[in-house]
This record gives C-alpha cells, structure tokens and sequence, in this order.
C-alpha cells in the first residue's frame, strides 16, 4: 500500500506565470514518456519479477515517480496562476480550461490524452528492463527539449533535478539487468559432466 | 511553493535534502545490497529525516496522518504542498 506524505520530493520554484511552458511541461504529467506512464510502467512490472532486487527497485522506483508527477502538477499550477481568459485563448489553452478548468490532466503538449497502450509491460525481467532503461532516455531527453525552450531559470532549476533522477533511474535499471544477466548465466548444474 | 513562514520553509527543505538522500541510497542499495559503508550512511540518513519530520510535526501538525497524534482539532486537511486556489484568474470569476 502507499500512504500520502504532505511533503514535494523537491521545491517547485517557477518565475510565475508562464502558459506556453504550463502547455508544454503537461508531457511530464500525461505524455507518453511523461511521469504517469513511468510510474504505471514500473509498478505493474514488478508482480511477477523473480529476482528480489528488481522487485525492489520497481517499486521504489515507481513510487518515486508517482512524487514527480505530483512536482509537475504543482509546476503547472504555478505556471497557469492569475490566468486570465485572453491569455488562455492566446496560448491555445481555451479547449483545454472547457476540460479541465485548473487542474493539470493526463495529456501530451498537443493535447492527446494518455493511453497505456504507450508502456510495455511483457512479465519478462530482462525485456521489461530494457523497456525501462529506454523509457528514463525518453524522458530525460524530454526534459532536456523542455529545459531547452524555457527561459524561466527557476523552472529550469526544478526541471534539472527532475532530468538527473532519470539519469540515476536508467544508471539503476542498467544494474538491475546485469544482475539478472548474471543470474540466468550462472551454471546451476548440481554435478559436472 | 514557497511559505511565507521562513523557518518553516527552511525546516521543509532539510527534511526534503534528508528525506531525497534517503531515496537515493535505497534506489543504489536495491542493486548494491552489500554496500556496508552505504548501508550505514543510509541509516544515518533515515533517522536524521524521522527525527526532523518528528519536530516539524509538533510545531506544525502531521505530514502522516495515521501515525501521529492528534490534537482535539483535526488538522491533517491543512498545509498540503499545492494549492491552486489562485492559480487561473478566469476560473475564479463568475463573470460569463
């Protein structure tokens, strides 16, 4: 089970507001390599994993991530504050706001909602992690896209933390799958030939 | 979302460094289970964060609720770490 810390991971700090970046950083939240998808991905992974060390890092893992989606939630309030209906019709968010009001929903920056069909999940450890390894790469390199058209530095402060944690998760995963690697390699005859 | 009570935020924060350094000797110790020198930095980490969380609580109320104590006021609907209570002009106006 979880239980909910009234605690962010890391300090969301934005220069205020900012509706193109608020638009933008929704890949985070609902992309298809955003924090949800991550968290969903990991999380269900780890039922059948045999190897203790992975079934741990999934979920620590996966639980980690569900507190990123949280900061990006909290980065997109920050950014849409004080919005006024002009500046949500210039920004191309008027749709959205007749969705969604205020609230940051699981969408990609164009809008399309969030489909699992986007996460792989095939019960094998070493092909989940590969999965995995490729997925932190997605998303690292969406953050850096995202940090790349943003001007506000302290959003960009907040994005960098959130890139490195996908740098040290893939680092994780690439551990993981030697160790799995190792483990099938082993020689588990119990007499030599 | 920064507080206006300075020390309180500054508390917040070195819970956060204890707690986020807690996060990440897990993540290490999941693929590195025999890393002693690790372990116990982890365990020096861990109670550092339960002891700050411990003495936030007390000044500030709880961060979890089930395990703490509770004065006759229920405070756990307060201090969550968003609120978008201001956060679109538009959607706060009754103006059509």
């Amino acid at each position: 089970m979880w239980e909910y810390k009234k605690i962010l991971q890391y300090p969301v700090q934005t220069c205020g507001k900012n509706l193109r970046m608020a638009k933008n950083v929704l890949t985070q939240y609902g992309g298809p390599d955003g924090e949800l998808g991550a968290s969903l991905r990991y999380l269900t992974q780890r039922y059948s994993v045999p190897h203790d060390e992975v079934r741990a890092l999934l979920t620590d893992i996966g639980t980690e991530e569900l507190g990123h989606l949280e900061m990006i939630a909290v980065i997109f309030g920050q950014l849409t504050e004080g919005a006024t209906k002009d500046e949500l019709i210039k920004a191309g968010l008027d749709g959205y706001n007749i969705e969604h009001g205020c609230n940051p929903f699981y969408v990609n920056t164009s809008g399309q909602t969030f489909d699992t069909y986007v996460i792989g999940s095939k019960g094998d450890a070493r092909v989940d992690l590969y999965e995995d390894m490729a997925a932190e790469q997605k998303a690292r390199i969406t953050y850096e896209n995202l940090i790349k058209m943003s001007d506000d530095e302290r959003l960009n402060k907040t994005l960098i933390f959130l890139r490195e944690r996908e740098v040290v998760h893939f680092q994780r995963f690439g551990e993981a799958l030697r160790l799995v690697d190792d483990y099938y390699s082993t020689d588990r005859y119990f007499y030599k030939k | 979302m920064l507080l206006n009570d300075k020390k309180r935020q500054e508390m917040l924060e070195k819970i956060m460094q204890y707690r986020f350094a807690v996060v990440e000797t897990t993540l290490y110790l999941d693929t590195h289970p025999n890393d002693c020198e690790i372990i116990k930095r982890h365990n020096h980490f861990a109670r550092k964060a339960k002891e700050l969380m411990a003495e936030y609580e007390k000044t500030y109320g709880e961060m979890l609720c089930i395990y703490s104590d509770s004065d006759v006021v229920w405070n756990w609907p307060e201090n969550f770490p968003f609120d978008f209570g201001k956060c679109c002009a538009y959607c706060k106006t009754s103006e059509v």
